[in-house]
């Protein structure tokens, strides 16, 4: 038994190695919000395939990768409140479920639920604007799959406000 | 089933497969996986390691920015490891798995400074402006301390791949209790970090990383001597972050001093380490005012008798609970802020127009209120018991200040002063102890860019055990409905308007107020007759000594010699009251006067090593070589740790030529305090003298960088000239009047005197 796990062990750590470090060769620069350490977050996963892109000068990243038990995509978006006091309604408009006050976050940050397993987090730092989306596509489902994706969303917004502020 | 393996796993494997490791130190970089908190993890017998993860070092080594040299990775902090690797984060076992069996000091920690020491708004506004202007190397001064292991991991340095997941868990019970030494008391994380350890072996090795808490509650022994050390406990061990300077290498100037928490708690009179002290007290360290013993009330082993000592560290910051809405945290603060045991708030007398006799203490002698008249109420602030200044970190953040207010009957304001502006800022005019640092332009540092400080245009504070005199002139009017009321505050306040602002814009909640202590006197319009005391006021010897003390630190030396010798007069045989005199007079330079007052507090208590330090002035004074050398023996022999007796003895014996035991002397007082002038001074004299030419340069370039900014005192005056409405604070006595006509200070001495503080020089 002890043989066998440190097998798995190991073919679990070449395998998310030469993923991770294939990644990191193709990502197109670093997220300034967040790495893709702490997005995949994944201790105890294997984790493959993550792409990384970066765009509109840094207030776009998406990270792409695949987990044990599917596909996730994660993305970040950054920009300018208008000033209206309104900046957030059209985000907020998509959630599907009760939106739930993350105060320890960002000004007015809430998560919500935009679909099957998609979480959202939308949030305020003075005059900036963030919306954190993790969508998954689950292959393999676990009951907890909707809080955990809750949980992840907002660690990653966490990450993305502090550096915000 | 886990499936990355553990701390340990990750060594074995490397060993058996070095071909596959530059793959791995990528997934060792990303990983921040420990080993599992019980079930199917390896026994620690088997997997015993005295080295961390060589190599996640080696990985991080081969990204990260040495930029301040490759032997001091963690500069400008002066965070050091002891093996000299980065650590891998997960290397510290997290808090949750601490909590398993310390559910008390989990759920207090969760809530308390510690823990969001770096996460919080507050903190991050200020670390990104460095990051964004200088590079993240720069945080690894603030970090070392806001964040040891993004510190330790490597994590600052420019694109890293640490996960940063432990952000939101600050300084974690396994980074406290995983530190082996200090290494001075110089602050700016000036610890070693060990290999974090829950246990030691039989041998006494530590075993890196999470254990199963079976093998921890089968060998508790082995559990205590490998989290706790002795010097926990003691203030030196809170100096290692309680103390900062701003080093060369953050402001590209010199060196700056911050803040000295430890250093006023070692001149305070809970150390017993310091004979100058104005009153004496209990022996206190830092840990008993902030880590008091409590009952618990969830279960905890470290517990004994049913109580533990508090991870709540409950002090001033009232922001970080109120943003995260930590109730208990919150209640816990205000409790202790508003305890009513740190300061003494006494409205000592009042002056009429054109009289130069302040009529006090109040309610001790009879005072006479007229309508129509012009009043200057002497309100007397004492930091009472607090084991360092008030406001004694950060003091450019955070506001405490005096409100004073004067009704009549009919609740007509007559006076107010210090309240809160409706947009809640303070009042401009507020007598605050605050400071005001200033950058090489001369402009208010507002969002704590602390590598850009140049000086401090003022900086008013009350150092532990001294007191304050404030002065609010007020008209009393003609239809006054007698009685009226005086009343005056301390208020505290975490943060200041402004910097939330710079924090959050402008639309952030009232943040709550303090109330540290506060006395209202009713006095009819008419005739006064004496009055009961409350039960928090001083005795009047005490009320004429504080008034004392308020003068000396104000240079008004003929009005403390005063206020003294009614001290003298209440309580005859109180050798401390001659020597206030004394001292009094040391500084006004009035040494035969000073003589009599030391000699009669000598008589009363000839060994008295206060009343021998002054007379050993006396005595150089009058070149009484050996009775000064002898005093100043006798002090050291009973207060070895005092500052002023080592630097005082040191130049004696340099003054004789004595240049051993000089040496001696300021390497004693080099050993307090690191960052001590006159031992850099003298020792690089002494060093030359003795050949000890490294030595002796290494001392010189400490002076050199340590020694006070001369352009400071320019910078602030240009602030000052510019910002008459706060200038006023920067003289040592002023005014506080309605009538700007009234606010002139008759200070001689320069606005830009620094009288109580001692931050951002």
């Amino acid at each position: 038994m002890t043989a066998k796990i440190g097998a798995a062990k190991i073919i679990g750590l070449v395998t998310l190695g030469v993923i991770l470090s294939a990644a990191l060769c193709a990502a197109q620069g670093s997220c300034p919000w967040v790495n893709a350490a702490t997005v995949v977050d994944a201790p105890d996963s294997t984790v493959s395939d993550i792409q990384t892109s970066v765009a509109d000068a840094g207030n776009l990243c998406t990270f792409r990768y695949r987990k044990s038990d599917g596909l996730y995509n994660v993305q970040i978006a950054v920009h300018a409140a208008a000033g209206d006091g309104h900046e957030t309604a059209a985000d907020e408009a998509q959630c599907k479920s009760a939106k739930m006050p993350l105060p320890h976050i960002a000004n007015e940050a809430v998560l919500c639920s935009t679909g099957a397993h998609r979480e959202r987090v939308i949030g305020r730092v003075r005059d900036k604007i963030f919306i954190v989306n993790v969508d998954a596509r689950i292959e393999h489902g676990s009951t907890d799959t909707e809080k955990s994706l809750g949980a992840m969303a907002t660690l990653i917004a966490g990450q993305v406000a502090g550096n915000l502020f | 089933m886990r499936l990355l393996p553990t701390a340990r796993h990750f060594t074995s494997i490397y060993a058996a497969a070095a071909w596959i490791a530059p793959i791995l130190m990528v997934s060792a970089i990303f990983s921040q996986t420990a080993a599992p908190n019980g079930g199917d993890q390896a026994s620690p017998a088997a997997t015993h390691l005295q080295q961390p993860d060589q190599t996640y070092s080696d990985a991080i080594r081969g990204t990260y920015d040495f930029r301040f040299g490759d032997d001091r990775p963690f500069a400008p902090s002066n965070a050091q490891l002891q093996s000299g690797e980065f650590l891998r984060p997960g290397a510290f076992p997290d808090a949750e798995y601490c909590a398993h069996c310390h559910q008390e000091a989990y759920h207090q920690w969760r809530q308390a400074l510690h823990s969001n020491a770096f996460r919080t708004p507050f903190y991050r506004t200020s670390v990104n402006i460095l990051i964004r202007t200088k590079g993240i190397e720069f945080s690894r001064h603030c970090d070392s301390c806001h964040n040891p292991i993004g510190t330790l991991s490597g994590a600052l340095t420019q694109n890293s791949q640490v996960n940063r997941k432990f952000d939101d868990d600050g300084v974690t019970c396994m980074v406290c209790h995983s530190i082996q030494a200090l290494k001075s008391t110089a602050g700016n994380g000036s610890y070693v970090m060990g290999v974090p350890s829950v246990m030691v072996d039989e041998n006494g090795n530590r075993i890196p990383g999470e254990v199963p808490y079976d093998e921890i509650m089968n060998h508790t022994d082995r559990h205590v001597r490998a989290v706790m050390q002795s010097f926990y406990r003691t203030p030196q061990f809170c100096a290692a972050c309680h103390k900062a300077n701003l080093p060369e290498q953050l402001n590209d100037f010199k060196f700056i001093s911050a803040f000295s928490t430890y250093d006023e708690w070692q001149n305070s009179k809970f150390s017993h380490q310091n004979p100058l002290t104005f009153y004496g007290g209990d022996f206190k360290t830092c840990q008993n005012c902030h880590m008091k013993r409590a009952p618990i009330t969830l279960q905890d082993y470290g517990a004994k008798n049913g109580t533990l000592a508090s991870h709540s560290w409950v002090a001033g910051n009232t922001a970080v609970p109120f943003y995260y809405g930590l109730d208990e945290q919150l209640k816990k603060t205000l409790a202790f802020l508003e305890s009513g045991e740190y300061l003494n708030v006494d409205i000592f007398g009042l002056k009429q127009k054109n009289s130069d006799k302040v009529v006090g203490p109040l309610g001790s002698v009879p005072v006479d209120v007229e309508p129509d008249a012009q009043l200057d109420a002497y309100v007397v602030i004492q930091n009472k018991n607090i084991g360092h200044s008030l406001i004694p970190e950060v003091r450019d953040l955070y506001q405490a200040w005096v409100e004073f207010n004067v009704t009549d009957a009919s609740g007509r304001e007559i006076y107010h002063s210090g309240f809160l502006n409706p947009d809640g800022s303070l009042d401009a005019r507020a007598h605050s102890f605050t400071s005001m640092p200033v950058n090489g332009d001369g402009e208010f540092v507002d969002n704590h860019k602390v590598w850009t400080i140049r000086a401090a245009a003022f900086d008013n504070t009350i150092q532990a055990g001294r007191s304050v005199l404030i002065r609010y002139r007020f008209h009393v009017p003609k239809d006054v409905k007698g009685p009226i009321s005086l009343t005056a505050k301390v208020n505290y306040q975490h943060f200041r308007k402004s910097y939330l602002d710079n924090v959050f814009g402008k639309d952030h909640p009232s943040y709550p107020v303090a109330l540290l202590a506060s006395r209202t006197r009713t006095l009819n319009i008419g005739a006064n007759g004496p009055a009961p005391p409350d039960p928090g006021d001083n005795q009047d010897w005490m009320r004429w000594n504080n008034l004392g003390i308020a003068y000396l630190d104000a240079f008004q030396y003929a009005e403390a010699v005063d206020a003294f010798g009614e001290v003298v007069r209440l309580r005859p045989d109180y050798a401390d009251a001659y020597t206030n005199i004394a001292l009094t007079e040391i500084q006004w330079e009035k040494y035969d006067s000073a003589r009599a007052s030391i000699q009669k507090a000598l008589d009363l208590n000839p060994d008295n090593a206060r009343a021998l330090y002054y007379s050993a002035l006396l005595e150089r004074r009058a070149s009484y070589i050996s009775a000064e050398l002898a005093d100043l023996q006798e002090v050291v022999q009973q207060y070895p740790q005092s500052r002023d007796a080592r630097r005082e003895l040191g130049i004696a014996y340099y003054r004789q030529g004595d240049y051993e035991h000089a040496t001696q002397q300021f390497e004693a007082l080099q050993a307090i305090d690191p960052d001590d002038l006159t031992a850099h001074y003298n020792l690089s004299i002494l060093y030359h003298r003795m050949g000890k030419i490294k030595e002796a340069q290494e001392q010189q370039a400490l002076f050199v960088t340590e020694k006070i900014n001369s352009d400071a005192r320019t910078l602030a005056q240009h602030f000052l000239v510019d910002h008459p409405a706060v200038s006023m604070e920067s003289v040592p006595w002023h005014i506080h009047s309605d009538s700007p006509a009234d606010s002139d200070t008759s200070s001689p001495l320069p606005a830009g005197a620094v009288i109580g503080g001692g931050s951002y020089q």
